[in-house]
């Protein structure tokens, strides 16, 4: 679902995950007619077209017949979705129809309902709590495959190219397989149980690593067979979608899948920003930056301590940040494109791992700005204030983990002028902070903050950038972890 | 952030420092109740806008503001300046909150004598101040002055009447304790040169005066690090017998650090440690989980302090070559701070047995800010909770193992805190609990 795609932030899963999901609809059915784009033109080639239609068609028989799946106008599912022990459970309510329009109704544990909607036009996504934003094409496109309940019927142009293999030998039971290839070259692997027809495992290759989707618990629901049980496994993520009900042809009010109309007005208002911010600012020029390294101090007005600062950053997310400070000497904190590291005088050697890490890497992105949208899908206007003599807007941003903070715009410049946000301190710290940047100077067409003031309670840290050079030569090895 | 996320990690300052002002303050300078008003507000302002409970703890700190205040233009010298505020940061009832005169504090080399040393060691025992020991070669080894002489009073201040006034004002044995052994020690600690008069009774009950000349202290001293002063560093290492090590240091600063790992990876692997951290009143508090990974192959976690917008936990993180044997920590009532943070954070996740006597609960990450009136105000920013939620500030430290020396034990030059320390580590190497594993972890 495209909900987990993103928490998991990892594009291999969102693949993995748009498997699932046809699925969780109905399973795709490969017309009996349809003829292979590249069909060897032998007996044996034939014979095996001839096997796989036999496959489908008997598959699609236990799904209930193809004339059942043409007459579906309406879809509405409930289920639940368990992401494994000690994470909480998602209602999930999905809402479809055959033209196209969806509504996906997630229970976010702690920020309640998130809508992922298409009208037809748009394709948009709320929560009452962390804001609304538009859905990318890729969300969007995942979103409609996963509710399209008449894939059966169109199976055909999804997947040209079909191969069926050996038999394999799942948990006991011998399954019929066949590989699809998609329009774009993806393959899938579908495996059907010779004595009930029924597809009931899945397998796809996604990098190093394969995806697989279980289908069990088969019910009859107005005469098509739906898995009321899925298990998808990716790597060491474990998802649990268990069907609560399923009803077909249950009309839908359009009003559920629209895009509230007082939405709108923010919505323009938001992207104009985040579009000015990023023509203003230089981002597009950050395609060009391949290495960047900085020098500065950092100043901790509360104590007077003064800490001379580099730190190296290379693409795609290398960085090292090297920090001397009297009376506390040597820091660093690193990311060799695997591993999140830090080390000091005082603490010696650790990696990093989980929220800490994720700001490591977010941090060291050099394209970071580039990719604010993308990160945060859900937004907020706030109101504009007066900051002496300049005015701001404000955004709240938000993931589905939560608020990323609320970032200020100077509504001249279009710059990025204060972020209200949190900051990981440590392996398990967090604090809220406020930070302000100014003295923004151009450096290769890219404005960047000279001066970031961090407050909070308990501090105020100024960094003063002395410089910036881009596009030097660094070595990899410049980011290997340090353990002494 | 990452590079900012580093240095918000050493805003905890464990220290517990107690300062007294040089006899000759400087006389007020012109601009003296523009600099009074401005170092009134200042200390005021830093306290409401950092301190670690919104609430202050139920004080009505804007009240407390207004009560001091009042008195403020009768204040003529940075003197009753610095009363004052104390008197105010005492209204909140916490350590950590203190004004330390700049004529007191080491920033340069050339300040270095502002800290002497007369080599006279003092401990809390059997409710009564008392020489623990005398460095050999100082001046006050060939003075009538033997550990387990009770000190009755320093130079004009009758130690008594001082511990009664603790007493009657609530303070707990351990408190008292760490109030009266920093008081005597500061003055113990005088500029170079400063004469100090030490009344003691000895174990015959014979009172007698000796007077002490503080000389320099020609050890190592820590850098300063911003506003926060260098200070004299001393660490020992002994190799006890029975293949067991003791580490003993002063304070929780930088230049111990090199010492304290290499005397860690030196521990033999079927040996024992003892981290002796009675009368080591702190220092900077992430050394507590930085010094616990020698002695760890696992994560866990010693604490956390709590802000008022975050926290940030003492994760120990395992060091390669830790020393994964038996440790026993020593503490008493001079143990504060960091000592407390770390003893409590070993104690709870069962890594070190405490030996000793209980820790005075002064437990505040602080930091340190310079005043107008060029004085230093140490405020504390967090508080400190144990991974199961119990918080150090005025609760202290319960060793597992009470042991309390006698002022016998001082003068006949016994330990009986080390000696119970040393008995159990022996016994526990030849009977070691059995390891979730089953294989000692000392074996790994």
């Amino acid at each position: 679902m495209t909900l987990g795609m993103k928490w998991s932030r990892s594009g291999a899963r969102v693949r993995l995950l748009v498997v699932a999901l046809l699925a969780l609809g109905l399973s795709p059915r490969v017309l009996s007619v349809e003829t292979p784009v590249a069909a060897p033109p032998v007996d044996a080639a034939a014979d095996e077209q001839a096997q796989i239609r036999d496959i489908v068609n008997r598959w699609l028989d236990a799904l209930g017949g193809d004339w059942r799946i043409e007459r579906l106008r309406f879809a509405d599912y409930h289920s639940v979705i368990s992401f494994g022990p000690g994470l909480p459970a998602i209602d999930t309510y999905v809402r479809a129809t055959a033209d196209g329009a969806y509504r996906y109704d997630y229970e976010l544990p702690k920020f309640g309902r998130l809508t992922q909607a298409f009208d037809g036009q748009n394709a948009w996504q709320q929560n009452a709590e962390l804001g609304f934003g538009l859905l990318s094409p890729a969300e969007h496109a995942q979103n409609l495959g996963g509710v399209d309940f008449r894939a059966p019927i169109k199976v055909g142009a999804y997947f040209p190219v079909r191969k069926l293999l050996p038999d394999a030998t799942i948990n006991g039971r011998r399954l019929r397989v066949i590989e699809l290839t998609d329009r774009q070259g993806g393959q899938t692997k579908w495996f059907f149980d010779p004595t009930t027809g029924l597809r009931v495992h899945i397998e796809a290759n996604i990098g190093p690593d394969v995806a697989t989707v279980d289908f069990s618990d088969f019910r009859r629901v107005q005469g098509i067979q739906e898995p009321f049980h899925t298990v998808r496994h990716f790597g060491q993520q474990v998802v649990d979608v268990k069907m609560l009900s399923v009803l077909y042809n249950e009309p839908a009010d359009p009003v559920l899948f629209a895009l509230p109309a007082a939405w709108i007005d923010d919505t323009n208002e938001v992207q104009r920003v985040l579009n000015n911010y990023l023509r203003l600012s230089g981002a597009a020029n950050l395609d060009r930056v391949q290495t960047r390294f900085t020098k500065g101090v950092l100043e901790n007005a509360a104590t007077g301590l003064k800490t001379a600062t580099v730190t190296y950053q290379k693409r795609p997310n290398l960085f090292l940040n090297k920090q001397e400070a009297p009376g506390i000497g040597q820091t660093m904190q690193g990311f060799d494109g695997k591993t999140g590291w830090a080390w000091s005088e005082l603490e010696g050697y650790r990696t990093m791992a989980g929220a800490e890490l994720q700001q490591m890497i977010g941090g060291a992105d050099l394209a970071g700005p580039l990719r604010l949208q993308a990160v945060c899908p859900l937004r907020k206007l706030l109101e504009e204030t007066q900051d002496g003599d300049r005015r701001l807007v404000g955004i709240a941003l938000a993931t589905f983990q939560g608020p990323a903070g609320n970032f200020y715009f100077d509504t001249k410049t279009f710059y990025l002028v204060r972020a209200e946000t949190f900051v990981q301190a440590g392996p398990s710290g967090q604090l809220k902070i406020v930070a302000d940047f100014s003295d923004f100077r151009d450096v290769d067409g890219i404005m960047l903050p000279f001066v970031t003031t961090i407050t909070n309670p308990a501090m105020r840290i100024v960094e003063r950038v002395e410089s910036v050079q881009q596009n030097v030569p660094l070595d990899d090895a410049v980011f290997v972890p340090r353990k002494e | 952030m990452p590079k900012i996320g580093a240095l918000l990690l050493l805003l905890g300052v464990g220290l517990l420092r107690a300062e007294e002002a040089p006899a000759a303050a400087p006389p007020p300078a012109d601009d003296w109740v523009d600099k009074r008003e401005k170092t009134f507000a200042t200390v005021w302002e830093t306290v409401n806008e950092s301190y670690y409970d919104a609430t202050f703890g139920g004080v009505d700190w804007l009240a407390v503001r207004e009560k001091y205040h009042g008195d403020l233009a009768a204040v003529a010298d940075n003197d009753g300046l610095r009363r004052l505020l104390q008197r105010m940061l005492g209204e909140l009832r916490r350590t950590h909150f203190a004004i330390m005169p700049r004529e007191a504090a080491v920033f340069t080399p050339g300040e270095r004598v502002r800290i002497g040393t007369t080599g006279v060691e003092v401990a809390y025992v059997e409710n009564v101040v008392a020489i623990a020991g005398i460095k050999a070669g100082s001046a006050a080894a060939h003075l009538d002055l033997h550990p387990g002489d009770t000190i009755r009073r320093i130079d004009d201040r009758d130690i008594g009447v001082m511990g009664d006034y603790l007493k009657q004002a609530g303070c707990s044995p351990a408190r008292c304790g760490l109030y009266l052994t920093q008081f005597i020690s500061s003055r113990l600690r005088s500029a170079v040169g400063t004469k100090v008069t030490l009344t003691v009774r000895g174990l015959d009950g014979a009172e007698r005066s000796v007077e002490l000349t503080c000389e320099a202290n020609e050890g190592p001293w820590s850098e300063p690090m911003g506003d926060f002063p260098s200070m004299p560093v001393e660490c020992t290492v002994r190799h006890l017998p029975d293949r067991i090590d003791y580490l003993h240091f002063n304070i929780f600063a930088r230049p111990i650090m090199k010492e304290v790992k290499s005397t860690l990876k030196s521990v033999p692997v079927d040996g024992a440690l003892v981290i002796d951290l009675r009368g080591n009143p702190g220092g900077i508090s992430i050394m507590a989980s930085g010094i616990s990974g020698w002695l760890s192959d696992h994560v866990f976690s010693m604490g956390t302090m709590h802000m008022r917008q975050g926290h940030i936990g003492y994760t120990v993180s395992p060091q390669t070559s830790a020393f994964l044997g038996p440790v026993a920590v020593l503490i008493d009532s001079g143990s504060a701070s960091t000592s407390e943070i770390m003893a409590a954070g070993l104690q709870e996740s069962g890594r070190a047995r405490i030996f000793g006597e209980a820790s005075p609960g002064a437990a505040l990450p602080s930091q340190m800010k310079t005043l107008p009136t060029g004085d230093l105000l140490q405020y504390a920013v967090a508080d400190v909770q144990t991974p199961k939620g119990v918080l150090i500030e005025g609760r202290g430290v319960t060793p597992d193992q009470a042991v309390k020396p006698s002022l016998a034990d001082l003068a006949a030059g016994r330990d009986p805190v080390l000696d119970a320390a040393q008995q159990w580590l022996e016994a526990v190497r030849r009977h070691p609990a059995p390891s979730p594993t089953g294989q000692p972890r000392n074996q790994k």
